[in-house]
């Protein structure tokens, strides 16, 4: 008999909150985009203005807490301020360069197809690349990794620098 | 009644050459490793921001975000009494071998009876032959129906692959069937993916007299992930007060795994291992001819390897089915049996989850054991010597939420049938659980469990020596084979409770009853006669195993986890067993429950110290207290472990242990023709390289 057996029998309740882990994980995650908006170069069109800030959304429910915004605050990419924005549906063009898509949402290829372009779309739920995403978080060997599709990204128009690419645990082309 | 005595002397010997060549005794779920709420295992739960901030890609890739264990989270909703020792407890305790990292869960008694054997129960009855703990490595069943049990020896993993074991105390019978009555070891190997890169560790000391482990993980950099190891140990003998230092054991093995992620859906898991062993053994043999009875002291080659394949998919509603594949052999040329058993498995399951929070989960699974039994002394002989066990067993069971996710209901039994059972036999349980909030649980359950015969039953004849009469004729009682025996039957009552008590106390208590009947028992079953075949004609006491013992056993455990401090913490485990067990009416039985009641500690204790001194450096302490075991003529006794490790680099860790510290050797467990075998304090250095 398998373990997946006795998974499957006793105690499938909700998990109790494993908060400390994932308060550990989101840190990491969140320092993350504040490298990932370092290292990709959007195109001015992507912007409003060119004063306006380099927007950080965090779509639907954020699993962040206030860790994103502490990550940011004070950082400054090519001369503009980053910002965080919680948003509660795809956000309309211009308004972000970067959108996180928690695992709690559930229509991700729906979410994906109505952002527009010039937008970079980082994920964390399995399968987020073959939905249309461009980077997505991984847990490898209990360490936050992560993975490019580049062709999602120049379609998007943007360019990721290859020091972001080295990085990458895989980049699927 | 002298004769009687010399009876029971001389089936006691008997048996024990059986047990020589370990028959040992079998009996689930999600683990904990309970990171307290808010203190993970790993570096830091708290990062400063401003330190992330400077954090480069690549650093930021090597911070440990989860604990080893992440799954275990869910003890606290699970309605058994279940432990979860995780891969990193084990490398702290600095075991070797799994019997040992056992030690670390409350409510196993593990008493090791010489280098390569040992006694594990669960809840009482532990013996070499164990027959009520169902022991599983990755979904691979390895309890063996030549005698119910688990071959400790070959059952060998490299540690460092171990994830997690999860020990579930309590009849685990309707999910994992026959032998689930007093628990289920679960042993669990870490994926592929958790073991990239490289690994080589080497040490020795003076019972660990060398071992060496390599490893190597690689992937595809997307969905496909492997290892590949080797790994191999000598081990000296323990200590002999008569110097036969008959229990020095080798071991060379091999194997691999490689997880396929074929999609979101589909998952495809491969493995395998492969093993060649020398056990030194010393056991009591008895044929037809002089010299009747002997002592033979000699080397068992085992050797054997298992594949197995699993593939798991994900259905459109996030219901999900599984379907397992196994191969396993095991070839045992010991000095006094020798056997090469193939099995073949396959097991099918699927969750369904419904509407209105019910969770149904089905399965059924097929099992045959072709076996050849070759004779090497002619009083332990299986008739027909040739056979083909098998084993079929369908399982049901609903899980209902009943008040807003805080009470459930977990109603199920399993369907058997096996070569040795007639008809089909029913394990059915109910579990109630409820969670008043997140901080706590209180469960209850009931179950009927059952411990199918097995071929040391059914097809088994074993001689003892009595004695020779005056005119030169010998003397024997033997055990002949008994068709009839019938299932050894458990109803289990049980009760527990967790409790997180602020961030840093963790508390589970465990009660329990146990009812048994139609326990196993060794009785006469007539008087001597003079028999002429085998020749020469021989005075026979003929004796059989029937199910002839009946009894209950009552119980508590209590272990608590104390973390003081981020890097400290202190488990603890306080284990009480009443035994009570004793012949049916009519029961021919010749005195085998003493020895039962006297075979299983009746009070257990441990305390473990886990002390980060830096990040660098590890220090670990281990107490434990097992208290007499008159059965086996052994007394009380105290010892302690300890470890240090020290992470010298990046890519080095060197540690020291030492186990068994009280006392230069103390005993645990008899069972040696030879007599009472010294468990030896011992020491060992080891360097772990990895990257």
């Amino acid at each position: 008999m398998s373990r997946i057996l006795a998974l499957a029998v006793i105690g499938f309740l909700p998990a109790v909150s494993v908060e400390a882990e994932e308060l550990l994980e989101y840190q990491v995650k969140a320092a993350f985009l504040l490298n990932f908006v370092k290292f990709v170069e959007w195109p001015p069109a992507a912007f409003e203005t060119s004063e306006s800030p380099m927007a950080i959304c965090v779509l639907g429910d954020d699993p962040f807490g206030s860790t994103l915004d502490r990550i940011v605050a004070e950082e400054t990419v090519d001369g503009r301020r980053v910002a965080v924005h919680r948003i509660k549906s795809p956000p309309p063009p211009k308004s972000c360069q970067a959108l996180f898509v928690p695992k709690s949402e559930k229509d991700v290829v729906k979410t994906l197809r109505e952002t527009g372009p010039g937008v970079l779309t980082v994920g964390e739920k399995e399968g987020f690349l073959h939905d249309g995403g461009m980077i997505v978080f991984e847990i490898e060997n209990r360490r936050v990794r992560f993975s490019i599709h580049q062709i999602a990204a120049e379609n998007g128009g943007l360019k990721l620098s290859s020091r972001l690419l080295s990085v990458a645990r895989s980049i699927q082309k | 009644m002298p004769f009687a005595e010399s009876f029971r002397r001389g089936s006691r010997d008997g048996f024990f050459l059986l047990r020589r060549n370990r028959f040992p005794r079998l009996a689930v779920l999600l683990s904990v490793s309970l990171t307290l709420d808010g203190q993970p295992d790993q570096p830091g739960s708290q990062i400063a921001t401003d330190t992330l901030k400077t954090l480069s890609l690549e650093q930021l890739s090597q911070i440990e975000v989860t604990t080893p264990t992440k799954a275990p989270v869910k003890v606290l909703q699970t309605a058994a009494a279940i432990y979860v020792i995780t891969g990193d407890d084990i490398r702290r305790a600095g075991a070797t071998s799994i019997p040992e990292a056992l030690r670390l869960a409350p409510g196993v008694e593990v008493a090791r009876i010489d280098g390569s054997r040992w006694s594990i129960g669960i809840r009482g009855f532990g013996s070499d032959l164990t027959r009520s703990v169902l022991v599983l490595i990755d979904g691979r069943t390895v309890y063996t129906p030549l005698f119910a049990g688990t071959n400790w020896d070959v059952q060998n993993v490299m540690m460092e692959d171990v994830d997690r074991i999860e020990v579930i105390r309590g009849p685990g019978g309707t999910i994992w069937g026959p032998n689930a009555v007093n628990g289920v070891i679960d042993i669990i190997t870490k994926p592929a993916k958790e073991t990239q890169g490289m690994l080589a560790s080497v040490g020795g000391g003076n019972e660990e007299q060398g071992f060496a482990n390599f490893r190597y993980g690689g992937s595809n950099g997307k969905d496909f992930n492997y290892r590949i190891y080797g790994s191999g140990f000598t081990r000296g003998p323990e200590g002999h007060p008569q110097g036969q230092n008959f229990d020095d054991w080798r071991n060379v093995q091999g194997g691999f795994r490689m997880d396929w992620k074929k999609s979101a859906r589909d998952t495809f898991t491969v493995q395998g291992d492969i093993y060649d062993e020398v056990a030194g053994e010393s056991v009591g043999a008895t044929s037809y001819t002089p010299p009747y009875s002997q002592t033979l002291d000699a080397n068992a080659a085992l050797s054997g390897g298992n594949l197995l394949a699993r593939w798991k998919r994900v259905l459109d509603d996030g219901d999900d089915i599984q379907v397992q594949v196994y191969y396993d052999r095991t070839d045992r040329d010991t000095p006094n049996y020798s056997e090469i058993r193939n099995t073949f498995d396959i097991d099918f399951l699927e969750r369904i989850r419904l509407r209105g929070r019910q969770e149904i989960s089905w399965g059924l699974g097929a099992r045959v054991d072709p076996v050849d039994d070759r004779v090497v002394i002619s009083g332990l002989q299986f008739i027909p010597n040739k056979r083909t066990d098998y084993l079929l067993t369908g399982f049901f069971q609903d899980e209902i939420g009943l008040v807003n996710q805080r009470l459930s209901l977990i109603l199920g039994t399993k369907f058997l049938k096996t070569d040795f059972t007639d008809g089909i036999s029913l394990e059915p349980s109910a579990r109630l659980l409820w969670t008043p909030d997140d901080k706590q649980s209180v469960w209850a359950a009931f179950t009927h469990a059952l411990r199918t015969p097995s071929d040391s039953e059914e097809n088994f004849y074993l001689l003892g020596y009595i004695t020779t009469t005056a005119n030169g004729t010998p003397y024997f009682a033997r055990f002949n084979a008994n068709t009839n025996f019938a299932p050894e039957q458990l109803n289990g009552y049980e009760v527990g409770y967790r409790r997180l008590l602020g961030k840093n106390l963790y508390l589970d208590a465990t009660g329990f009853y146990n009812h048994y009947h139609d326990l196993f028992s060794e009785d006469l079953a007539g008087g001597p006669f003079l028999e002429t075949i085998p020749s020469p004609v021989h005075l026979l006491l003929p004796a059989q195993f029937r199910n002839g013992l009946l009894g209950y056993t009552k119980g508590l455990e209590i272990a608590p986890e104390w973390r003081p401090k981020d890097f400290w913490r202190l488990r603890g485990s306080y284990s009480f067993l009443h035994m009570n067990v004793g012949r049916s009416p009519n029961s021919g039985d010749v005195g085998t429950a003493p020895t039962i009641v006297g075979s299983s500690p009746q009070h257990q204790a441990t305390i473990q110290s886990a002390f980060d001194i830096s990040k660098k450096l590890q220090v670990d302490f281990t107490y434990r207290y097992v208290s007499a075991l008159p059965g086996q003529m052994i007394g009380a006794y105290s010892t302690g472990d300890a470890r240090i490790g020290w992470r010298f680099s990046r890519q080095f860790e060197l540690s020291l242990v030492g186990r068994n510290l009280f006392q230069p050797s103390h005993y645990e467990y008899g069972g040696d023709p030879l007599g009472l075998v010294g468990i030896k304090r011992s020491i060992y250095a080891k360097l772990t390289w990895s990257r």
